[in-house]
């Protein structure tokens, strides 16, 4: 795969060094960075279970996405509209994995003092880059297009699939080009640390938006009906990048209008001259971006917002011993602090309209009609269901990126682990719980009315004993101990699958007991405080060993 | 308290800064860490450049090797302009990170290899170079194996060598010395007095004040941002600081916190 990527490169040499770009210290970097990426895998690998390369089972992953793609894009006739949307589908996907998974490789410092101070201008620095992460970006992008490529192979012939791949890289570099050039022209606007934060919500923006993309869009597509539609060509069809690579291929066939050439011709110009603008006049930008970043801002000051006022106070009426109190504190800033926990959590939370929607199903065109039938039906108890993502985030409390801090648990005479534990997950509990799962009662008690108040509660409480039980018996490691590359993709399929399991079981005991009087449910509720309480001290004093 | 002791009119200054400011932006917050830094550096030195934690010090080499190309004020390397000539400069220095940034997945050897084709070295010639300080520091029998296995000392080692590696007229070091052991050491300061002897210039930053009292030929203290001692030891020295980690605790305002240490036991007694 590297030797066959190098080579590729190699082909674009003169067009490389157009760019201002040295080659040999291009291809050196980029070498070596694929070298290091190979290496690294293998060793994590080695010393986890037998695993084949995760990435070819990443792309194995998106050729099926991109099969399933194609085949419901099979019914479009019209070839420019039908490979306009599948352009677009590739570039969206192709940007979300940049801004989700390549982020930290596109910003990342650890090189800094390695490489900025070798003679490496900034265009060459910054295009080894770019090509270390389109290397992997191609794959996906061939492995996304690989099945419909070979319809089109099909449909109409060979020319016509080579000239598509080509319209698939050159969506990719454009793709990146442009995801680039939203990165640079944020740094400008937000500056250091703020940056970082900006970029995080933007990934979280994507990932809710992307979920509810494919949950939503299968919905409002008609098949039927597209088996007849064409794509009309207006003036403004020449601002939709992924028309370019479309009437790219389109013109190949030989049928199109005269306007096919200007897709051509933009297909084309687009990735070279964009690439003349970013490497060559924006990459003094990245490297400022870096060198900001090289330096630990030591000196700025945490200071006490009035809402971590409050939920210090909160901590005296949760949490029993000195040992929680601090657990609570620790994890209260950390997960104020730490972006990559915010990055699991937080889509998490966005989930929670989308799935509301999903799940309720309501008639847009008649909100209020809808909504006074919902009134005569049992649907809160998808409410109190939801709820269940608000606690997810509690699973993610053992990871950290530094997982050697940990070093004090094992060195400190310290044996008060079920402590600490607790702590942390009564703050979360509070942090992402309570607020949730207070705007679904809010919201379900103005739908449905006062009356189911006592079920929600009855709900919300089961909920909350739920996950004790299951931080029990995942024996759940220490707050901030494990490295997140151990986390165990299976693993979290396992909690989540456990989890929506007993949500269901939760659902149908407030269900059943919505048969009861009111009084009853409460003397149910309370109950249910009682074995809270008990999980609760369970966890606190469970012995650990060693760890 | 500012000295200038080191004038040497009849050679043209190697490195001049004029009015270094560097301030880091954070969202609203600024934070000026560089407050007018001027400085002459002249070939054949061995710079010791000292002060507390946070001072700057790190900014300072940072900037100077063109790691952090973003700085107010004028700095002049070989008589370049290092903000319009950074590669050429770049050519011309070596530096070694304070902590410990390498790739550890390669061997000693592909790693010099590597760093050395980026500053354009000929293959044959490269190889030798190579092999030549490999066989200096004691390496050559970990040559070929990957450095994630490696001590402190044995990665700092390679980090020495890949600073040197393009023959440098200028060589940053940032704690240099840290995690290597006593013979290490020798051969490190052995190594820095070699090259000041050969006309090079040394620069470099750390804490171990003694060692810097010995070996250098010129002395920079920084704190808050700017530099308020400068001069050979013998020169700075005086009555009350006959060593340099005194000089160091009276400029810096510290000895008072240093020696209050009574204060320190009683707060543990209150328990």
């Amino acid at each position: 795969m590297v030797d066959f990527s190098l080579f590729f490169v190699r082909l674009f040499r003169k067009l490389i060094q157009l760019w201002g770009v040295d080659y040999q210290q291009f291809e050196t970097l980029l070498r070596n960075n694929l070298i290091l990426d190979f290496r690294r895998s293998h060793s994590l690998h080695k010393s986890s279970k037998k695993q084949k390369n995760p990435f070819i089972k990443q792309l194995v992953i998106f050729t099926f996405i991109g099969g399933f793609v194609e085949f419901s894009l099979y019914s479009i006739h019209d070839i420019l509209l039908n490979l306009t949307i599948l352009y677009a589908i590739i570039m969206v996907m192709l940007a979300t994995t940049l801004i989700n998974e390549f982020t930290s490789v596109l910003f990342d410092e650890r090189e800094n003092d390695i490489l900025l101070v070798r003679p490496i201008s900034h265009r060459t620095f910054f295009l080894a880059r770019l090509m270390h992460i389109q290397f992997y970006v191609g794959y996906i992008a061939l492995a996304l297009s690989l099945l419909s490529g070979i319809v089109l192979a099909i449909k109409y012939n060979v020319v016509i699939m080579a000239v598509y791949f080509i319209g698939v890289g050159l969506s990719a570099w454009i793709t990146l080009l442009f995801t680039i050039f939203f990165y640079l022209a944020l740094s400008k606007v937000v500056k250091g640390n703020k940056f970082k934060d900006f970029v995080t919500y933007v990934q979280i923006f994507l990932a809710v938006v992307i979920f509810g993309g494919y949950q939503l869009l299968p919905r409002i597509v008609n098949t039927n009906s597209m088996k007849h539609i064409y794509m009309s060509v207006h003036w403004w069809t020449y601002f939709i990048p992924p028309a370019w690579p479309a009437g790219f291929v389109k013109f190949f066939t030989f049928n199109g209008t005269t306007g096919m050439l200007l897709f051509f011709v933009l297909a084309l110009a687009v990735p070279f001259l964009g690439a003349i603008v970013v490497v060559r006049f924006l990459s003094r930008g990245f490297g400022n971006i870096l060198g900001q970043s090289t330096v630990d801002e030591s000196s700025q000051i945490e200071k006490k917002s009035l809402k971590e006022k409050f939920s210090d106070n909160m901590n005296r009426l949760f949490c029993v011993t000195d040992m929680e109190k601090e657990g609570w504190k620790i994890t209260m800033k950390t997960t104020r602090r730490d972006r990559k926990f915010k990055q699991s959590v937080y889509p998490m939370l966005g989930i929670i309209p989308v799935m509301a929607i999903i799940m309720l199903k309501p008639d847009f065109t008649d909100i209020t009609g809808s909504i006074h039938k919902m009134g005569d039906s049992y649907r809160y108890l998808y409410f109190i269901f939801l709820g269940f993502f608000g606690i997810m985030g509690i699973f993610q409390l053992p990871y950290t990126d530094t997982p050697e801090a940990s070093w004090i648990y094992k060195a400190l005479p310290f044996n008060q682990h079920g402590h600490l534990i607790s702590g942390a997950v009564k703050a979360l509990l509070y942090k992402f719980f309570f607020p949730v799962y207070s705007l679904l009662i809010l919201f379900s008690v103005l739908v449905w009315n006062i009356r189911i108040f006592p079920e929600m509660l009855l709900g919300g409480l089961l909920t909350v004993f739920i996950t004790l039980i299951m931080v029990i018996f995942q024996k759940m490691e220490l707050p901030f101990t494990q490295a997140r590359e151990m986390q165990q993709k299976g693993d979290k399929i396992l909690i989540l699958f456990l989890g929506m399991f007993s949500m269901g079981a939760v659902a149908g005991l407030v269900y059943v007991s919505s048969f009861l009087p009111y009084w009853g449910i409460l003397a149910l509720s309370i109950l249910v405080v009682g074995m809270i309480v008990w999980a609760n001290r369970s966890i606190r004093t469970k012995k650990y060993g060693v760890i | 308290m500012k000295l200038n002791l080191n004038m040497k009119p009849s050679e043209l200054p190697l490195i001049t800064i004029r009015n270094l400011r560097k301030t880091f932006h954070n969202g609203k917050t600024n934070n000026e860490v560089l407050k007018g830094i001027n400085l002459d550096i002249y070939p054949g030195q061995i710079i010791g450049y000292i002060g507390p934690n946070g001072a700057g010090k790190s900014t300072t080499v940072k900037i100077l090797c063109g790691i952090i190309p973003d700085f107010e004020g004028d700095i002049k390397v070989f008589g370049q302009d290092l903000k319009t000539h950074a590669l050429e400069i770049k050519k011309r220095i070596g530096y070694v990170p304070e902590n410990g940034a390498l790739y550890d997945l390669l061997t000693p050897k592909e790693y010099l290899t590597f760093i050395g084709t980026l500053y354009g070295i000929g293959a044959a010639a490269l190889e030798k170079r190579v092999q030549h300080l490999l066989s200096f520091f004691g390496m050559e029998k970990y040559a070929d194996q990957r450095m994630d296995t490696f001590s402190k000392g044995m990665k700092q080692k390679t980090l020495v060598m890949s600073g040197i590696i393009n023959d440098p007229d200028i060589l940053f070091l940032d704690e240099p010395l840290s995690g290597l052991d006593a013979n290490s050491v020798i051969l490190v300061k052995e190594m820095l007095t070699q090259l000041a002897a050969n006309g090079k210039t040394i620069f470099y930053c750390s804490h171990l004040m003694d060692i810097v009292e010995k070996i250098s030929d010129r002395i920079l203290l920084i704190n808050d941002g700017t530099v308020i001692a400068d001069g050979k030891f013998e020169e700075l020295k005086t009555e009350q600081s006959a060593t340099l980690e005194q000089l160091f605790a009276q400029l810096t305002g510290r000895q008072k916190e240093n020696f209050s240490t009574d204060a320190l036991f009683n707060s543990f007694e209150e328990n």
